[in-house]
């Protein structure tokens, strides 16, 4: 039997995945990048498996919201790592705080 | 044999999220990261909201996954210079995970020793889930559902005016320009004579 325990476990490690991702990264903008779909795809997780607990459909549209976010969150940062790549040739994050403005 | 094939496809998410971090190839992470959603979303087909999976599918595998991997294609990164580089206070972050993992697992048992329904339901989603969505999608989070729509749009104009330059010496099209254009200033009539000799 497949309980609201074992999922809500399952969407904190890939939770906690991406917040490893985060913290131990030190190169690379765009694998930053990665490991914030991974969080919030953690957190949708969350929302759908409480949804098929109680039976209401409301956790599948706020679901649908995330995914609305980390689609337009991913074009706008993907905008500015290119921008960034196009003005610094890398996609080092140590080099990030000498952009000014 | 669905919990087998559940907690199979859990492992392989757990993994392959893993392996988005760790690898040290772009496009390998991204490809992991491809194969981490479907994994999620085999696992919401097995919990019955299957809505949520192709959608899931849909969205993240069809475009986001597909923006990452054109901008890599675009990037040009050298592959060296990729792998993730250890911390000298690494103990300081496996202590903060540590932490925060413990501190909701606390909570989540505490809760669950109150009320036996988290550990007690068989974990499904009862019903036809794309019907029950779009009942109440479109008439109590219509104003949700809007706002989702304007935040695409806000993204995709934000995504095109920072990408967007202009270079010297290219020839465009200027349609102000163009329109205001007036017929009696740009066309002149020239007299030519029968015997009259053509000249550039």
């Amino acid at each position: 039997m497949i309980t609201s325990v074992d999922f809500s476990i399952i969407s904190l490690m890939i939770f906690l995945v991406g917040i490893f991702g985060i913290l131990f990264n030190k190169k690379n903008l765009l694998i930053m990048l990665m490991s914030i779909e991974i969080i919030l795809l953690g957190a949708n997780m969350n929302f759908v498996g409480f949804a098929a607990l109680s039976g209401e459909p409301e956790g599948i549209i706020y679901s649908l919201l995330i995914l609305t976010v980390a689609a337009a969150e991913a074009a706008i940062a993907l905008a500015i790592l290119v921008l960034y790549f196009r003005n610094r040739h890398s996609v080092n994050i140590d080099t990030v705080s000498e952009l000014k403005g | 044999m669905t919990e087998f094939l559940f907690y199979a496809f859990a492992a392989l998410a757990i993994f392959s999220c893993l392996m988005v971090i760790l690898s040290s190839n772009a496009i390998n992470s991204i490809l992991f990261l491809v194969f981490s959603y479907l994994n999620v979303s085999a696992l919401f087909v097995s919990i019955g909201a299957d809505f949520a999976a192709m959608m899931l599918a849909v969205v993240y595998v069809g475009a986001v996954a597909v923006l990452f991997l054109f901008v890599v294609m675009m990037l040009d990164i050298e592959y060296g210079k990729l792998k993730t580089v250890l911390h000298n206070h690494t103990m300081l972050i496996f202590m903060l995970i540590g932490i925060f993992a413990l501190e909701i697992l606390f909570g989540f048992y505490a809760r669950s020793a109150f009320s036996e329904i988290y550990s007690n339901t068989p974990l499904f989603y009862e019903g036809n889930s794309i019907k029950e969505v779009g009942l109440v999608l479109y008439t109590d989070y219509v104003l949700y559902f809007q706002l989702s729509g304007i935040v695409l749009l806000l993204a995709m104009v934000g995504a095109i005016s920072l990408t967007l330059r202009q270079r010297e010496g290219v020839k465009r099209q200027n349609p102000t320009e163009q329109i205001f254009r007036d017929s009696k200033a740009a066309v002149t009539n020239i007299d030519i004579k029968p015997d009259a000799v053509l000249e550039e």
